[in-house]
């Protein structure tokens, strides 16, 4: 098994190599966004409620300083709960 | 593919939000009887990546863009009811902190990527690998199959709901993700083949 230090390498790696193909990211709609638009369903869109980092941006930095921030902080969040939900479900070795 | 909140009917929130949230309870159950301390880092890892592949779009056709699912991939590395867990949790964190996928609609969005895209198709795998003998052939075509179910789910929620004709949406759904499937299937498979290069114990099978 890997140890902590290692596992702790490849998140960042992820991180890093996210960052370095966000600017090549499409801007294209995707296969639901352009569906809605063609039989004219974008319409029907609501936020019932508005998110912190919405749609991977933040609200004091634009571009792609915005996007990378919220790349970071999504990576993080999303291992740091996952690591721990795993943690709290795992089985219990019994001695 | 996430669903934004708007697009499905009360009735077809309830039903799929109820259904997810006993796939997810059942999970849960079943991970808590099998997850060795082990896994956990590689949970959490898999997470990242499935995260970050979904931030990354990349152009089909007919100007639109599509991006990995990550689902077979995940249940492959950790097993398929870890691999739900991880991928409910990037969901939620998606539609909490991003607005990427509805809040009601989460439901309908952990059904179609978290059960059909990655626990269904992990079994699908698993029956191609001993039919085909092939791990790798049966990789690819599971992944195609995760990320083209999950748009035809997709559409008949949009369709239960009234939003849009059944017999127009699922076939362009269905269009559009066979293409995007081609990718997800060309990454699962070398994504599978590194981390067993380099540390094959890991992968759950």
């Amino acid at each position: 098994m890997l140890s902590r230090y290692r596992w702790a390498l490849v998140l960042v790696a992820i991180a890093g190599l996210t960052i370095v193909l966000l600017p090549f990211a499409s801007e294209l709609p995707d296969g639901l966004e352009q569906a809605a638009e063609m039989f004219s369903f974008a319409g029907r869109e609501r936020t019932l409620y508005t998110a912190p980092m919405r749609d991977y941006s933040l609200p004091w930095l634009s571009g792609f300083g915005g996007q990378a921030v919220a790349a970071l902080v999504g990576i993080f969040v999303v291992s740091g709960l996952t690591f721990l939900l795993g943690k709290s479900i795992k089985k219990v070795r019994r001695s | 593919m996430h669903i934004p909140d708007g697009f499905l009917s009360v009735p077809v929130l309830v039903a799929t939000d109820i259904t997810a949230a006993i796939a997810v309870g059942f999970a849960l159950r079943q991970a808590s009887k099998e997850l060795d301390e082990r896994q956990v880092p590689l949970m959490g890892v898999t997470a990242a990546f499935v995260f970050s592949a979904q931030m990354l779009n990349f152009p089909v056709i007919g100007g639109t863009s599509g991006h990995v699912l990550g689902g077979l991939l995940t249940a492959i590395l950790v097993g398929p009811n870890a691999a739900l867990i991880v991928m409910t949790v990037v969901l939620i964190v998606q539609a909490l902190l991003f607005n990427d996928g509805g809040v009601l609609a989460l439901g309908a969005n952990i059904i179609n990527m978290a059960v059909i895209g990655s626990w269904c198709c992990y079994w699908i795998y698993r029956w191609l690998t001993r039919i085909l003998r092939n791990e790798n052939i049966a990789a690819a075509i599971s992944a195609w199959l995760s990320v083209v179910l999950s748009a035809i789910a997709c559409a008949l929620e949009l369709a239960l709901s009234g939003t849009v004709p059944l017999t127009v949406v699922v076939p362009t759904m269905a269009a559009i993700h066979a293409v995007i499937g081609l990718g997800e299937a060309l990454v699962t498979v070398a994504a599978i083949a590194f981390v067993k290069k380099l540390k094959p114990e890991i992968v759950h099978g």
